[in-house]
């Protein structure tokens, strides 16, 4: 661009000359304009500059401000009708133009009374007599769909030169994509709207009536959100479906807007009240998302019949949060919306793009997908099914789009979150699954409004939840990779975090997801981080319910269970006696399953504290109302019989106990619930009462079972592995299978030794079996040794005296062995005077002991000594679990 | 002054008397204007109101429509002929391009503080062809060209504001079409250099 004019020196004369000369430039080609202004502009070369420099815009100029801000149409292509008079009806303006003809403002001008209508004179080479006809044939029925969401039909004729007309009430309103856009309505707001639309169209499908051309410029929105279909009827009107050429060619027999026909439409198949459900279905995916769910098909009718049957439609929830594609056809040139951006179009939703993704993802998904169906069998049976099923979303109920919801929902759910299974899954079932349930229970019966409200109540809880959990699951950047490689120790952390400042407005849902992640930690065995969850849960529990609630109950038992864990058994009486305290007097009113949990925790407390017969009470008052309330079988029912077994076992009721374990071993074998912890400890009990008992085999089979289930179900060097294995060594040195006792030990050292155990008190237990084998094989030096270590592994970890007097005794007889007689003697009597003190469930190390000891005698030449000790019996010490606890573990209550 | 007690009143202007108006502005009383644009404007500006000056974001001009309210209000359709429709419409223009103008410049002070931006009106043309259009440069611009050639810019004011015909623009200011056809090419070049970057205009 020159810059020597720039237009700084034009005034209007010299504008005049540059005008002059620019508009002649504009009519030469561009290749010779150069040699025109040479000669036009011979001797000035500013004004040659000028117009060079207005020139460049010549190309861009084509379109520049061509489309006016105002257009105003005088043009009259057709005889102005404007003051003409059809029927009743004067002509007041044009209103629009439209594919079948042209709509006109019209008034009544007949003085019956003051009434505006909205004339439609249809377009030249319709069949005015056959329509006619028809209209009259139809009028009834038409006149019958007095609706007040419908336009009424007023009146119809033809014009005098010989075009059809029809008129119908004048509506002044805005399309409903444009009016919900404009008010910025949300998606709630707008499902209620389109809910209106459903009504108007159901009540004419109910006369019979089809639509045909349901789209947004058909739905009109009052100011005052009511909306009015256009057109009603007409398209039958217009439409030939005798084969007849009602119509002429131009026009075609068939009347649809491609971007909203339904495929049978398209492809010129019977149509029924399907056709208008699919136009529906598309309309509502324009309303709730913004976009198109196909593109407008260009092609001929049949051909995008045929589309359409194999198209896959995107699920609306997965379209809102990436930019406007008007490639793929989801926005058409030139819409106002196809610049929008993902946020611009959320918040014309009054929502961000998460949220609405989320609002939209389940059931809206699954409800526009059906009212989309290319099969119309396959579609909503009505439009009013369509409605009752937003109405269902609009109540939380569970939509019939989305049939056997809670599995199909929960799996739904998982599917989506790459998370791990087992958090998503409790939470779910803890939390959700019965209000679902609840729910669907619920939906059978007739239900009064009371019910309702409360159903709408829980399932708006459930809600609630859903979304934190949504939160929780999807992090706080779903798209961010690390997010997708999230551990649950991950995702975890992150809900605890997000809890304390989540769900302000419902402390009980709160409350509720703190105890469940505060469990989690719990099982866990991540006291320092459960600890904080389970407290804040019971504070808030009171605060929500004051002090004698089960809710707070509840939180108080948890807490307790986290003070046994840690160690804090008195803590955790207090709490667990409180809450079940609260429980009795609240027993009326609650599940008795209930209180036997609670129950059963308090016994498992009380036998941790050694407090036996408190506890065995407990656990058979437990296990009592459990076999009452629970069906023949139940794996809660299984586990109550295996804390009373193991409880019996500890206090010496052999035969009881064995008669339990095998018990809940044949439950749980039918209910099917084999492959997990529970089972082997039963096992494991079982085994080791057998190998007391001597019944070696079915001791060596039991735990050959718990073997392959806790390597199938744990890592290889988790301690219970080994627990396993020193008890199935036990066994094999009892069946005097030196090598394969041998054999299970070095693999139980390998496996502590992994697990950095060395140093624990469960490394001198094995350290203990491996003496015993050792003294068998005569090894009395590496009994020595080991059994020197296991006394200093006990007394360094402060193990109860009756293992420090196992140690003793074993390592008594290694020193007599070794020929330290009289040393080993000392130890020997020391560990049988203490043993002799203990209860029966240490009658097996007593009477080793007592053996050693009397063998020690023997061996000096001392039988008379020997004698007096009574006669041995087959002696082992058996492990079950490392903390010498065998009861089950305290069960958790919902 | 009849405007005065027009403008006073809370009711419709009377409808024959704005006909009375625009039928003698088309008979050549260039008063008639004076006394008919208070009027017109302030209809349109009670409609527009409502219509887009609500502020809604995105909300879609539909300038045409107005239009057509107000005239269908204030003028007896059975007593105008369509030329005198056409100064209306022009009359309208004129209207339309301060409103929107006067629209832009509000919006543009609040959102930034003072200072005049650009205010984009999007464009859409046939194949996807889009430039955003500052009303409040072209206006200015606007003003350059009526500097140079009032008429000019009185041709751009009723094909671009008001969206007339050539035919309809020249019977509105009484040329030919040739003249309109001339105006308008040259003025759009003329405008659109002033709206290209770098640019200065004309004093």
């Amino acid at each position: 661009m020159s810059a020597p004019m720039r237009g700084n020196k034009l005034n209007t004369k010299r504008w005049q000359q540059v005008k002059e000369v620019l508009d002649e430039a504009l009519d030469v080609p561009p290749e010779d304009v150069g040699a025109f202004l040479d000669e036009t502009c011979k001797g000035d070369p500013d004004l040659r500059n000028e117009v060079e420099s207005l020139l460049q815009g010549r190309e861009e100029a084509t379109d520049f401000i061509e489309e006016p801000v105002l257009r105003l149409s005088f043009s009259q292509p057709e005889a102005e009708p404007v003051g003409s008079r059809f029927g009743a009806y004067e002509v007041r303006r044009i209103l629009g133009r439209g594919g079948m003809g042209t709509v006109y403002l019209a008034d009544r001008a007949d003085g019956a009374y003051r009434a505006r209508a909205a004339l439609k004179i249809l377009h030249r080479g319709l069949d005015t007599d056959e329509i006619v006809r028809r209209f009259k044939a139809e009028r009834q029925i038409l006149a019958s769909l007095e609706h007040p969401y419908i336009a009424e039909l007023l009146d119809g004729g033809s014009t005098p030169d010989g075009r059809p007309f029809l008129v119908m009430e004048y509506i002044q309103g805005t399309p409903i994509d444009e009016f919900c856009d404009d008010q910025r309505w949300d998606v709630r707001n707008r499902l209620r709207l389109f809910q209106r639309v459903c009504q108007a169209v159901e009540h004419a499908h109910r006369a019979m009536v089809v639509h045909r051309d349901l789209k947004p410029a058909n739905i009109l929105v009052l100011a005052d959100g009511t909306p009015k279909l256009l057109d009603f009827g007409i398209a039958k009107l217009l439409a030939d479906d005798a084969g007849t050429t009602a119509l002429t060619q131009g026009l075609g027999t068939r009347i649809f807007t491609p971007g909203y026909a339904s495929p049978e439409q398209l492809r010129g198949e019977p149509i029924g009240a399907a056709t208008d459900t699919y136009s529906l279905g598309v309309l509502l995916y324009q309303l709730l998302t913004g976009r198109r769910p196909y593109p407008v098909p260009d092609t001929l009718p049949e051909t995008a019949g045929q589309t359409l049957m194999n198209l896959s439609i995107a699920k609306p929830s997965t379209v809102v949060r990436r930019p406007y594609q008007v490639a793929t056809g989801e926005a058409e040139p030139g819409d106002e919306a196809a610049s929008w951006t993902a946020e611009e179009l959320s918040l014309r939703r009054s929502e961000g793009p998460r949220a609405l993704q989320r609002l939209l993802a389940g059931d809206l998904d699954s409800i526009l997908l059906k009212a989309l169906r290319p099969e119309p069998g396959e579609r909503y049976a009505s439009v009013s099914d369509l409605a009752r099923d937003i109405d269902a979303y609009l109540e939380d109920r569970p939509v019939q789009a989305r049939r056997g919801t809670v599995r199909y929902r929960t799996s739904k759910f998982l599917q989506r979150r790459r998370v791990p299974l087992a958090v998503v899954g409790g939470l779910v079932a803890l939390l959700g699954y019965g209000s679902w349930q609840q729910w669907t229970a619920e939906q059978e019966r007739e239900r009064t409004q009371q019910q309702r409200t409360q159903a709408a109540r829980e399932s708006r809880k459930a809600k609630t939840l859903e979304d934190f959990l949504f939160d929780f699951l999807s992090g706080s950047d779903p798209d961010d990779q690390a997010w997708r490689n999230a551990s649950l120790p991950d995702v975890l952390d992150y809900g605890a975090e997000l809890l304390p400042k989540s769900l302000e407005g419902e402390p009980e849902i709160q409350a509720s997801l703190m105890t469940t992640v505060g469990r989690v930690y719990l099982k866990r065995s991540e006291f320092e981080k459960a600890r904080p969850l389970l407290e804040a849960s019971l504070a808030k529990r009171k605060e929500i319910f004051g002090e004698r609630h089960e809710q707070v109950a509840f939180s108080q038992v948890h807490l307790g269970k986290l003070m046994l864990d840690s160690g804090n058994r008195e803590e955790a009486e207090a709490l667990t006696r409180q809450a079940l305290e609260v429980l009795y007097e609240l027993a009326d009113t609650l599940e008795p399953a209930w209180i036997a949990m609670v129950e059963n925790n308090l016994a498992s407390i009380l036998q941790a504290k050694g407090n036996l017969d408190e506890a065995e009470a407990l656990f058979r008052k437990s296990l009592a109302s459990k076999r009452k309330t629970s069906g023949p079988a139940s794996d809660d029912l299984a586990i109550g019989i295996h804390n009373l077994a193991a409880i019996l076992d500890q206090q010496g009721e052999e035969e009881e106990a064995i008669g339990l374990y095998r018990e809940t071993l044949r439950m749980r074998q039918d209910l099917g619930l084999v492959e997990n912890l529970s089972m082997t400890r039963s096992l494991g009990n079982l085994a080791v009462l057998l190998t007391h008992r001597g019944e070696l085999e079915e001791a060596e089979l039991r735990l050959r079972e718990a073997l392959r289930i806790r390597r199938i179900i744990l890592e290889d060097n988790d301690h219970r592995v080994g627990i396993s294995l020193n008890n199935l060594g036990l066994v094999q040195l009892a069946q005097k299978k030196y090598q394969e006792a041998e054999t299970s030990f070095r693999e139980e050292e390998g496996i502590f030794r992994q697990a950095g155990l060395v140093n624990e008190r469960i490394f001198g237990v094995l350290l203990c079996n491996q003496t015993r084998l050792d003294l068998a094989l005569h090894r009395f030096q590496s009994a020595e040794t080991r059994s020197r270590r296991a006394l200093e592994l006990y007394t360094e970890t402060g193990a109860p005296p009756w293992r420090l007097a196992d140690a003793r005794s074993l390592l008594g007889a290694s020193l007599a062995q070794n020929g330290h007689p009289k040393e080993g003697e000392k130890l020997l009597l020391s560990a049988y005077e203490v043993l002799k003190t203990k209860t029966p469930a240490r009658r097996r190390q007593f009477q080793e002991a007592r053996e050693r000891l009397a063998q020690h005698y023997e061996l000096q030449g001392d039988t008379l000594k020997a004698q007096a000790l009574l006669a041995p019996a087959p002696g082992s010490d058996s492990e079950s679990s490392a903390s010498g606890a065998r009861s089950q573990g305290v069960e958790t209550s919902g | 002054m009849t405007v005065e007690r027009t403008m006073g009143s809370s009711e419709t202007p009377n409808r024959s008397e704005i006909t009375e108006l625009l039928l003698n502005w088309g008979g050549g009383d260039h008063r008639a204007l004076e006394r008919l644009m208070p009027l017109v404007e302030r209809e349109l500006r009670r409609i527009a109101k409502q219509q887009f000056f609500a502020e809604r974001q995105g909300h879609t001009l539909q300038p045409t429509a107005l239009v057509n309210e107000v005239y269908l209000r204030l003028v007896d359709c059975r007593r105008v002929n369509w030329q005198s429709r056409a100064h209306f419409f022009g009359a309208a223009a004129k209207i339309m391009r301060r409103l929107l103008v006067d629209h832009a410049r509000r919006l543009a002070t609040r959102k930034r503080g003072g200072g005049i931006l650009a205010v984009p009106v999007t464009q859409v043309h046939g194949l996807g062809y889009e430039r955003d259009l500052d009303l409040l440069a072209l206006d200015l611009a606007l003003q350059a060209l009526h500097r140079l050639d009032p008429r000019q810019a009185e041709v751009v004011e009723l094909r671009f504001f008001a969206g007339l015909s050539v035919e309809e623009a020249a019977e509105v200011l009484h040329i030919s079409q040739t003249s309109v056809k001339r105006d308008w090419r040259t003025a759009k070049l003329f405008l659109l250099r002033a709206l290209t970057p770098g640019s200065e205009l004309p004093p």
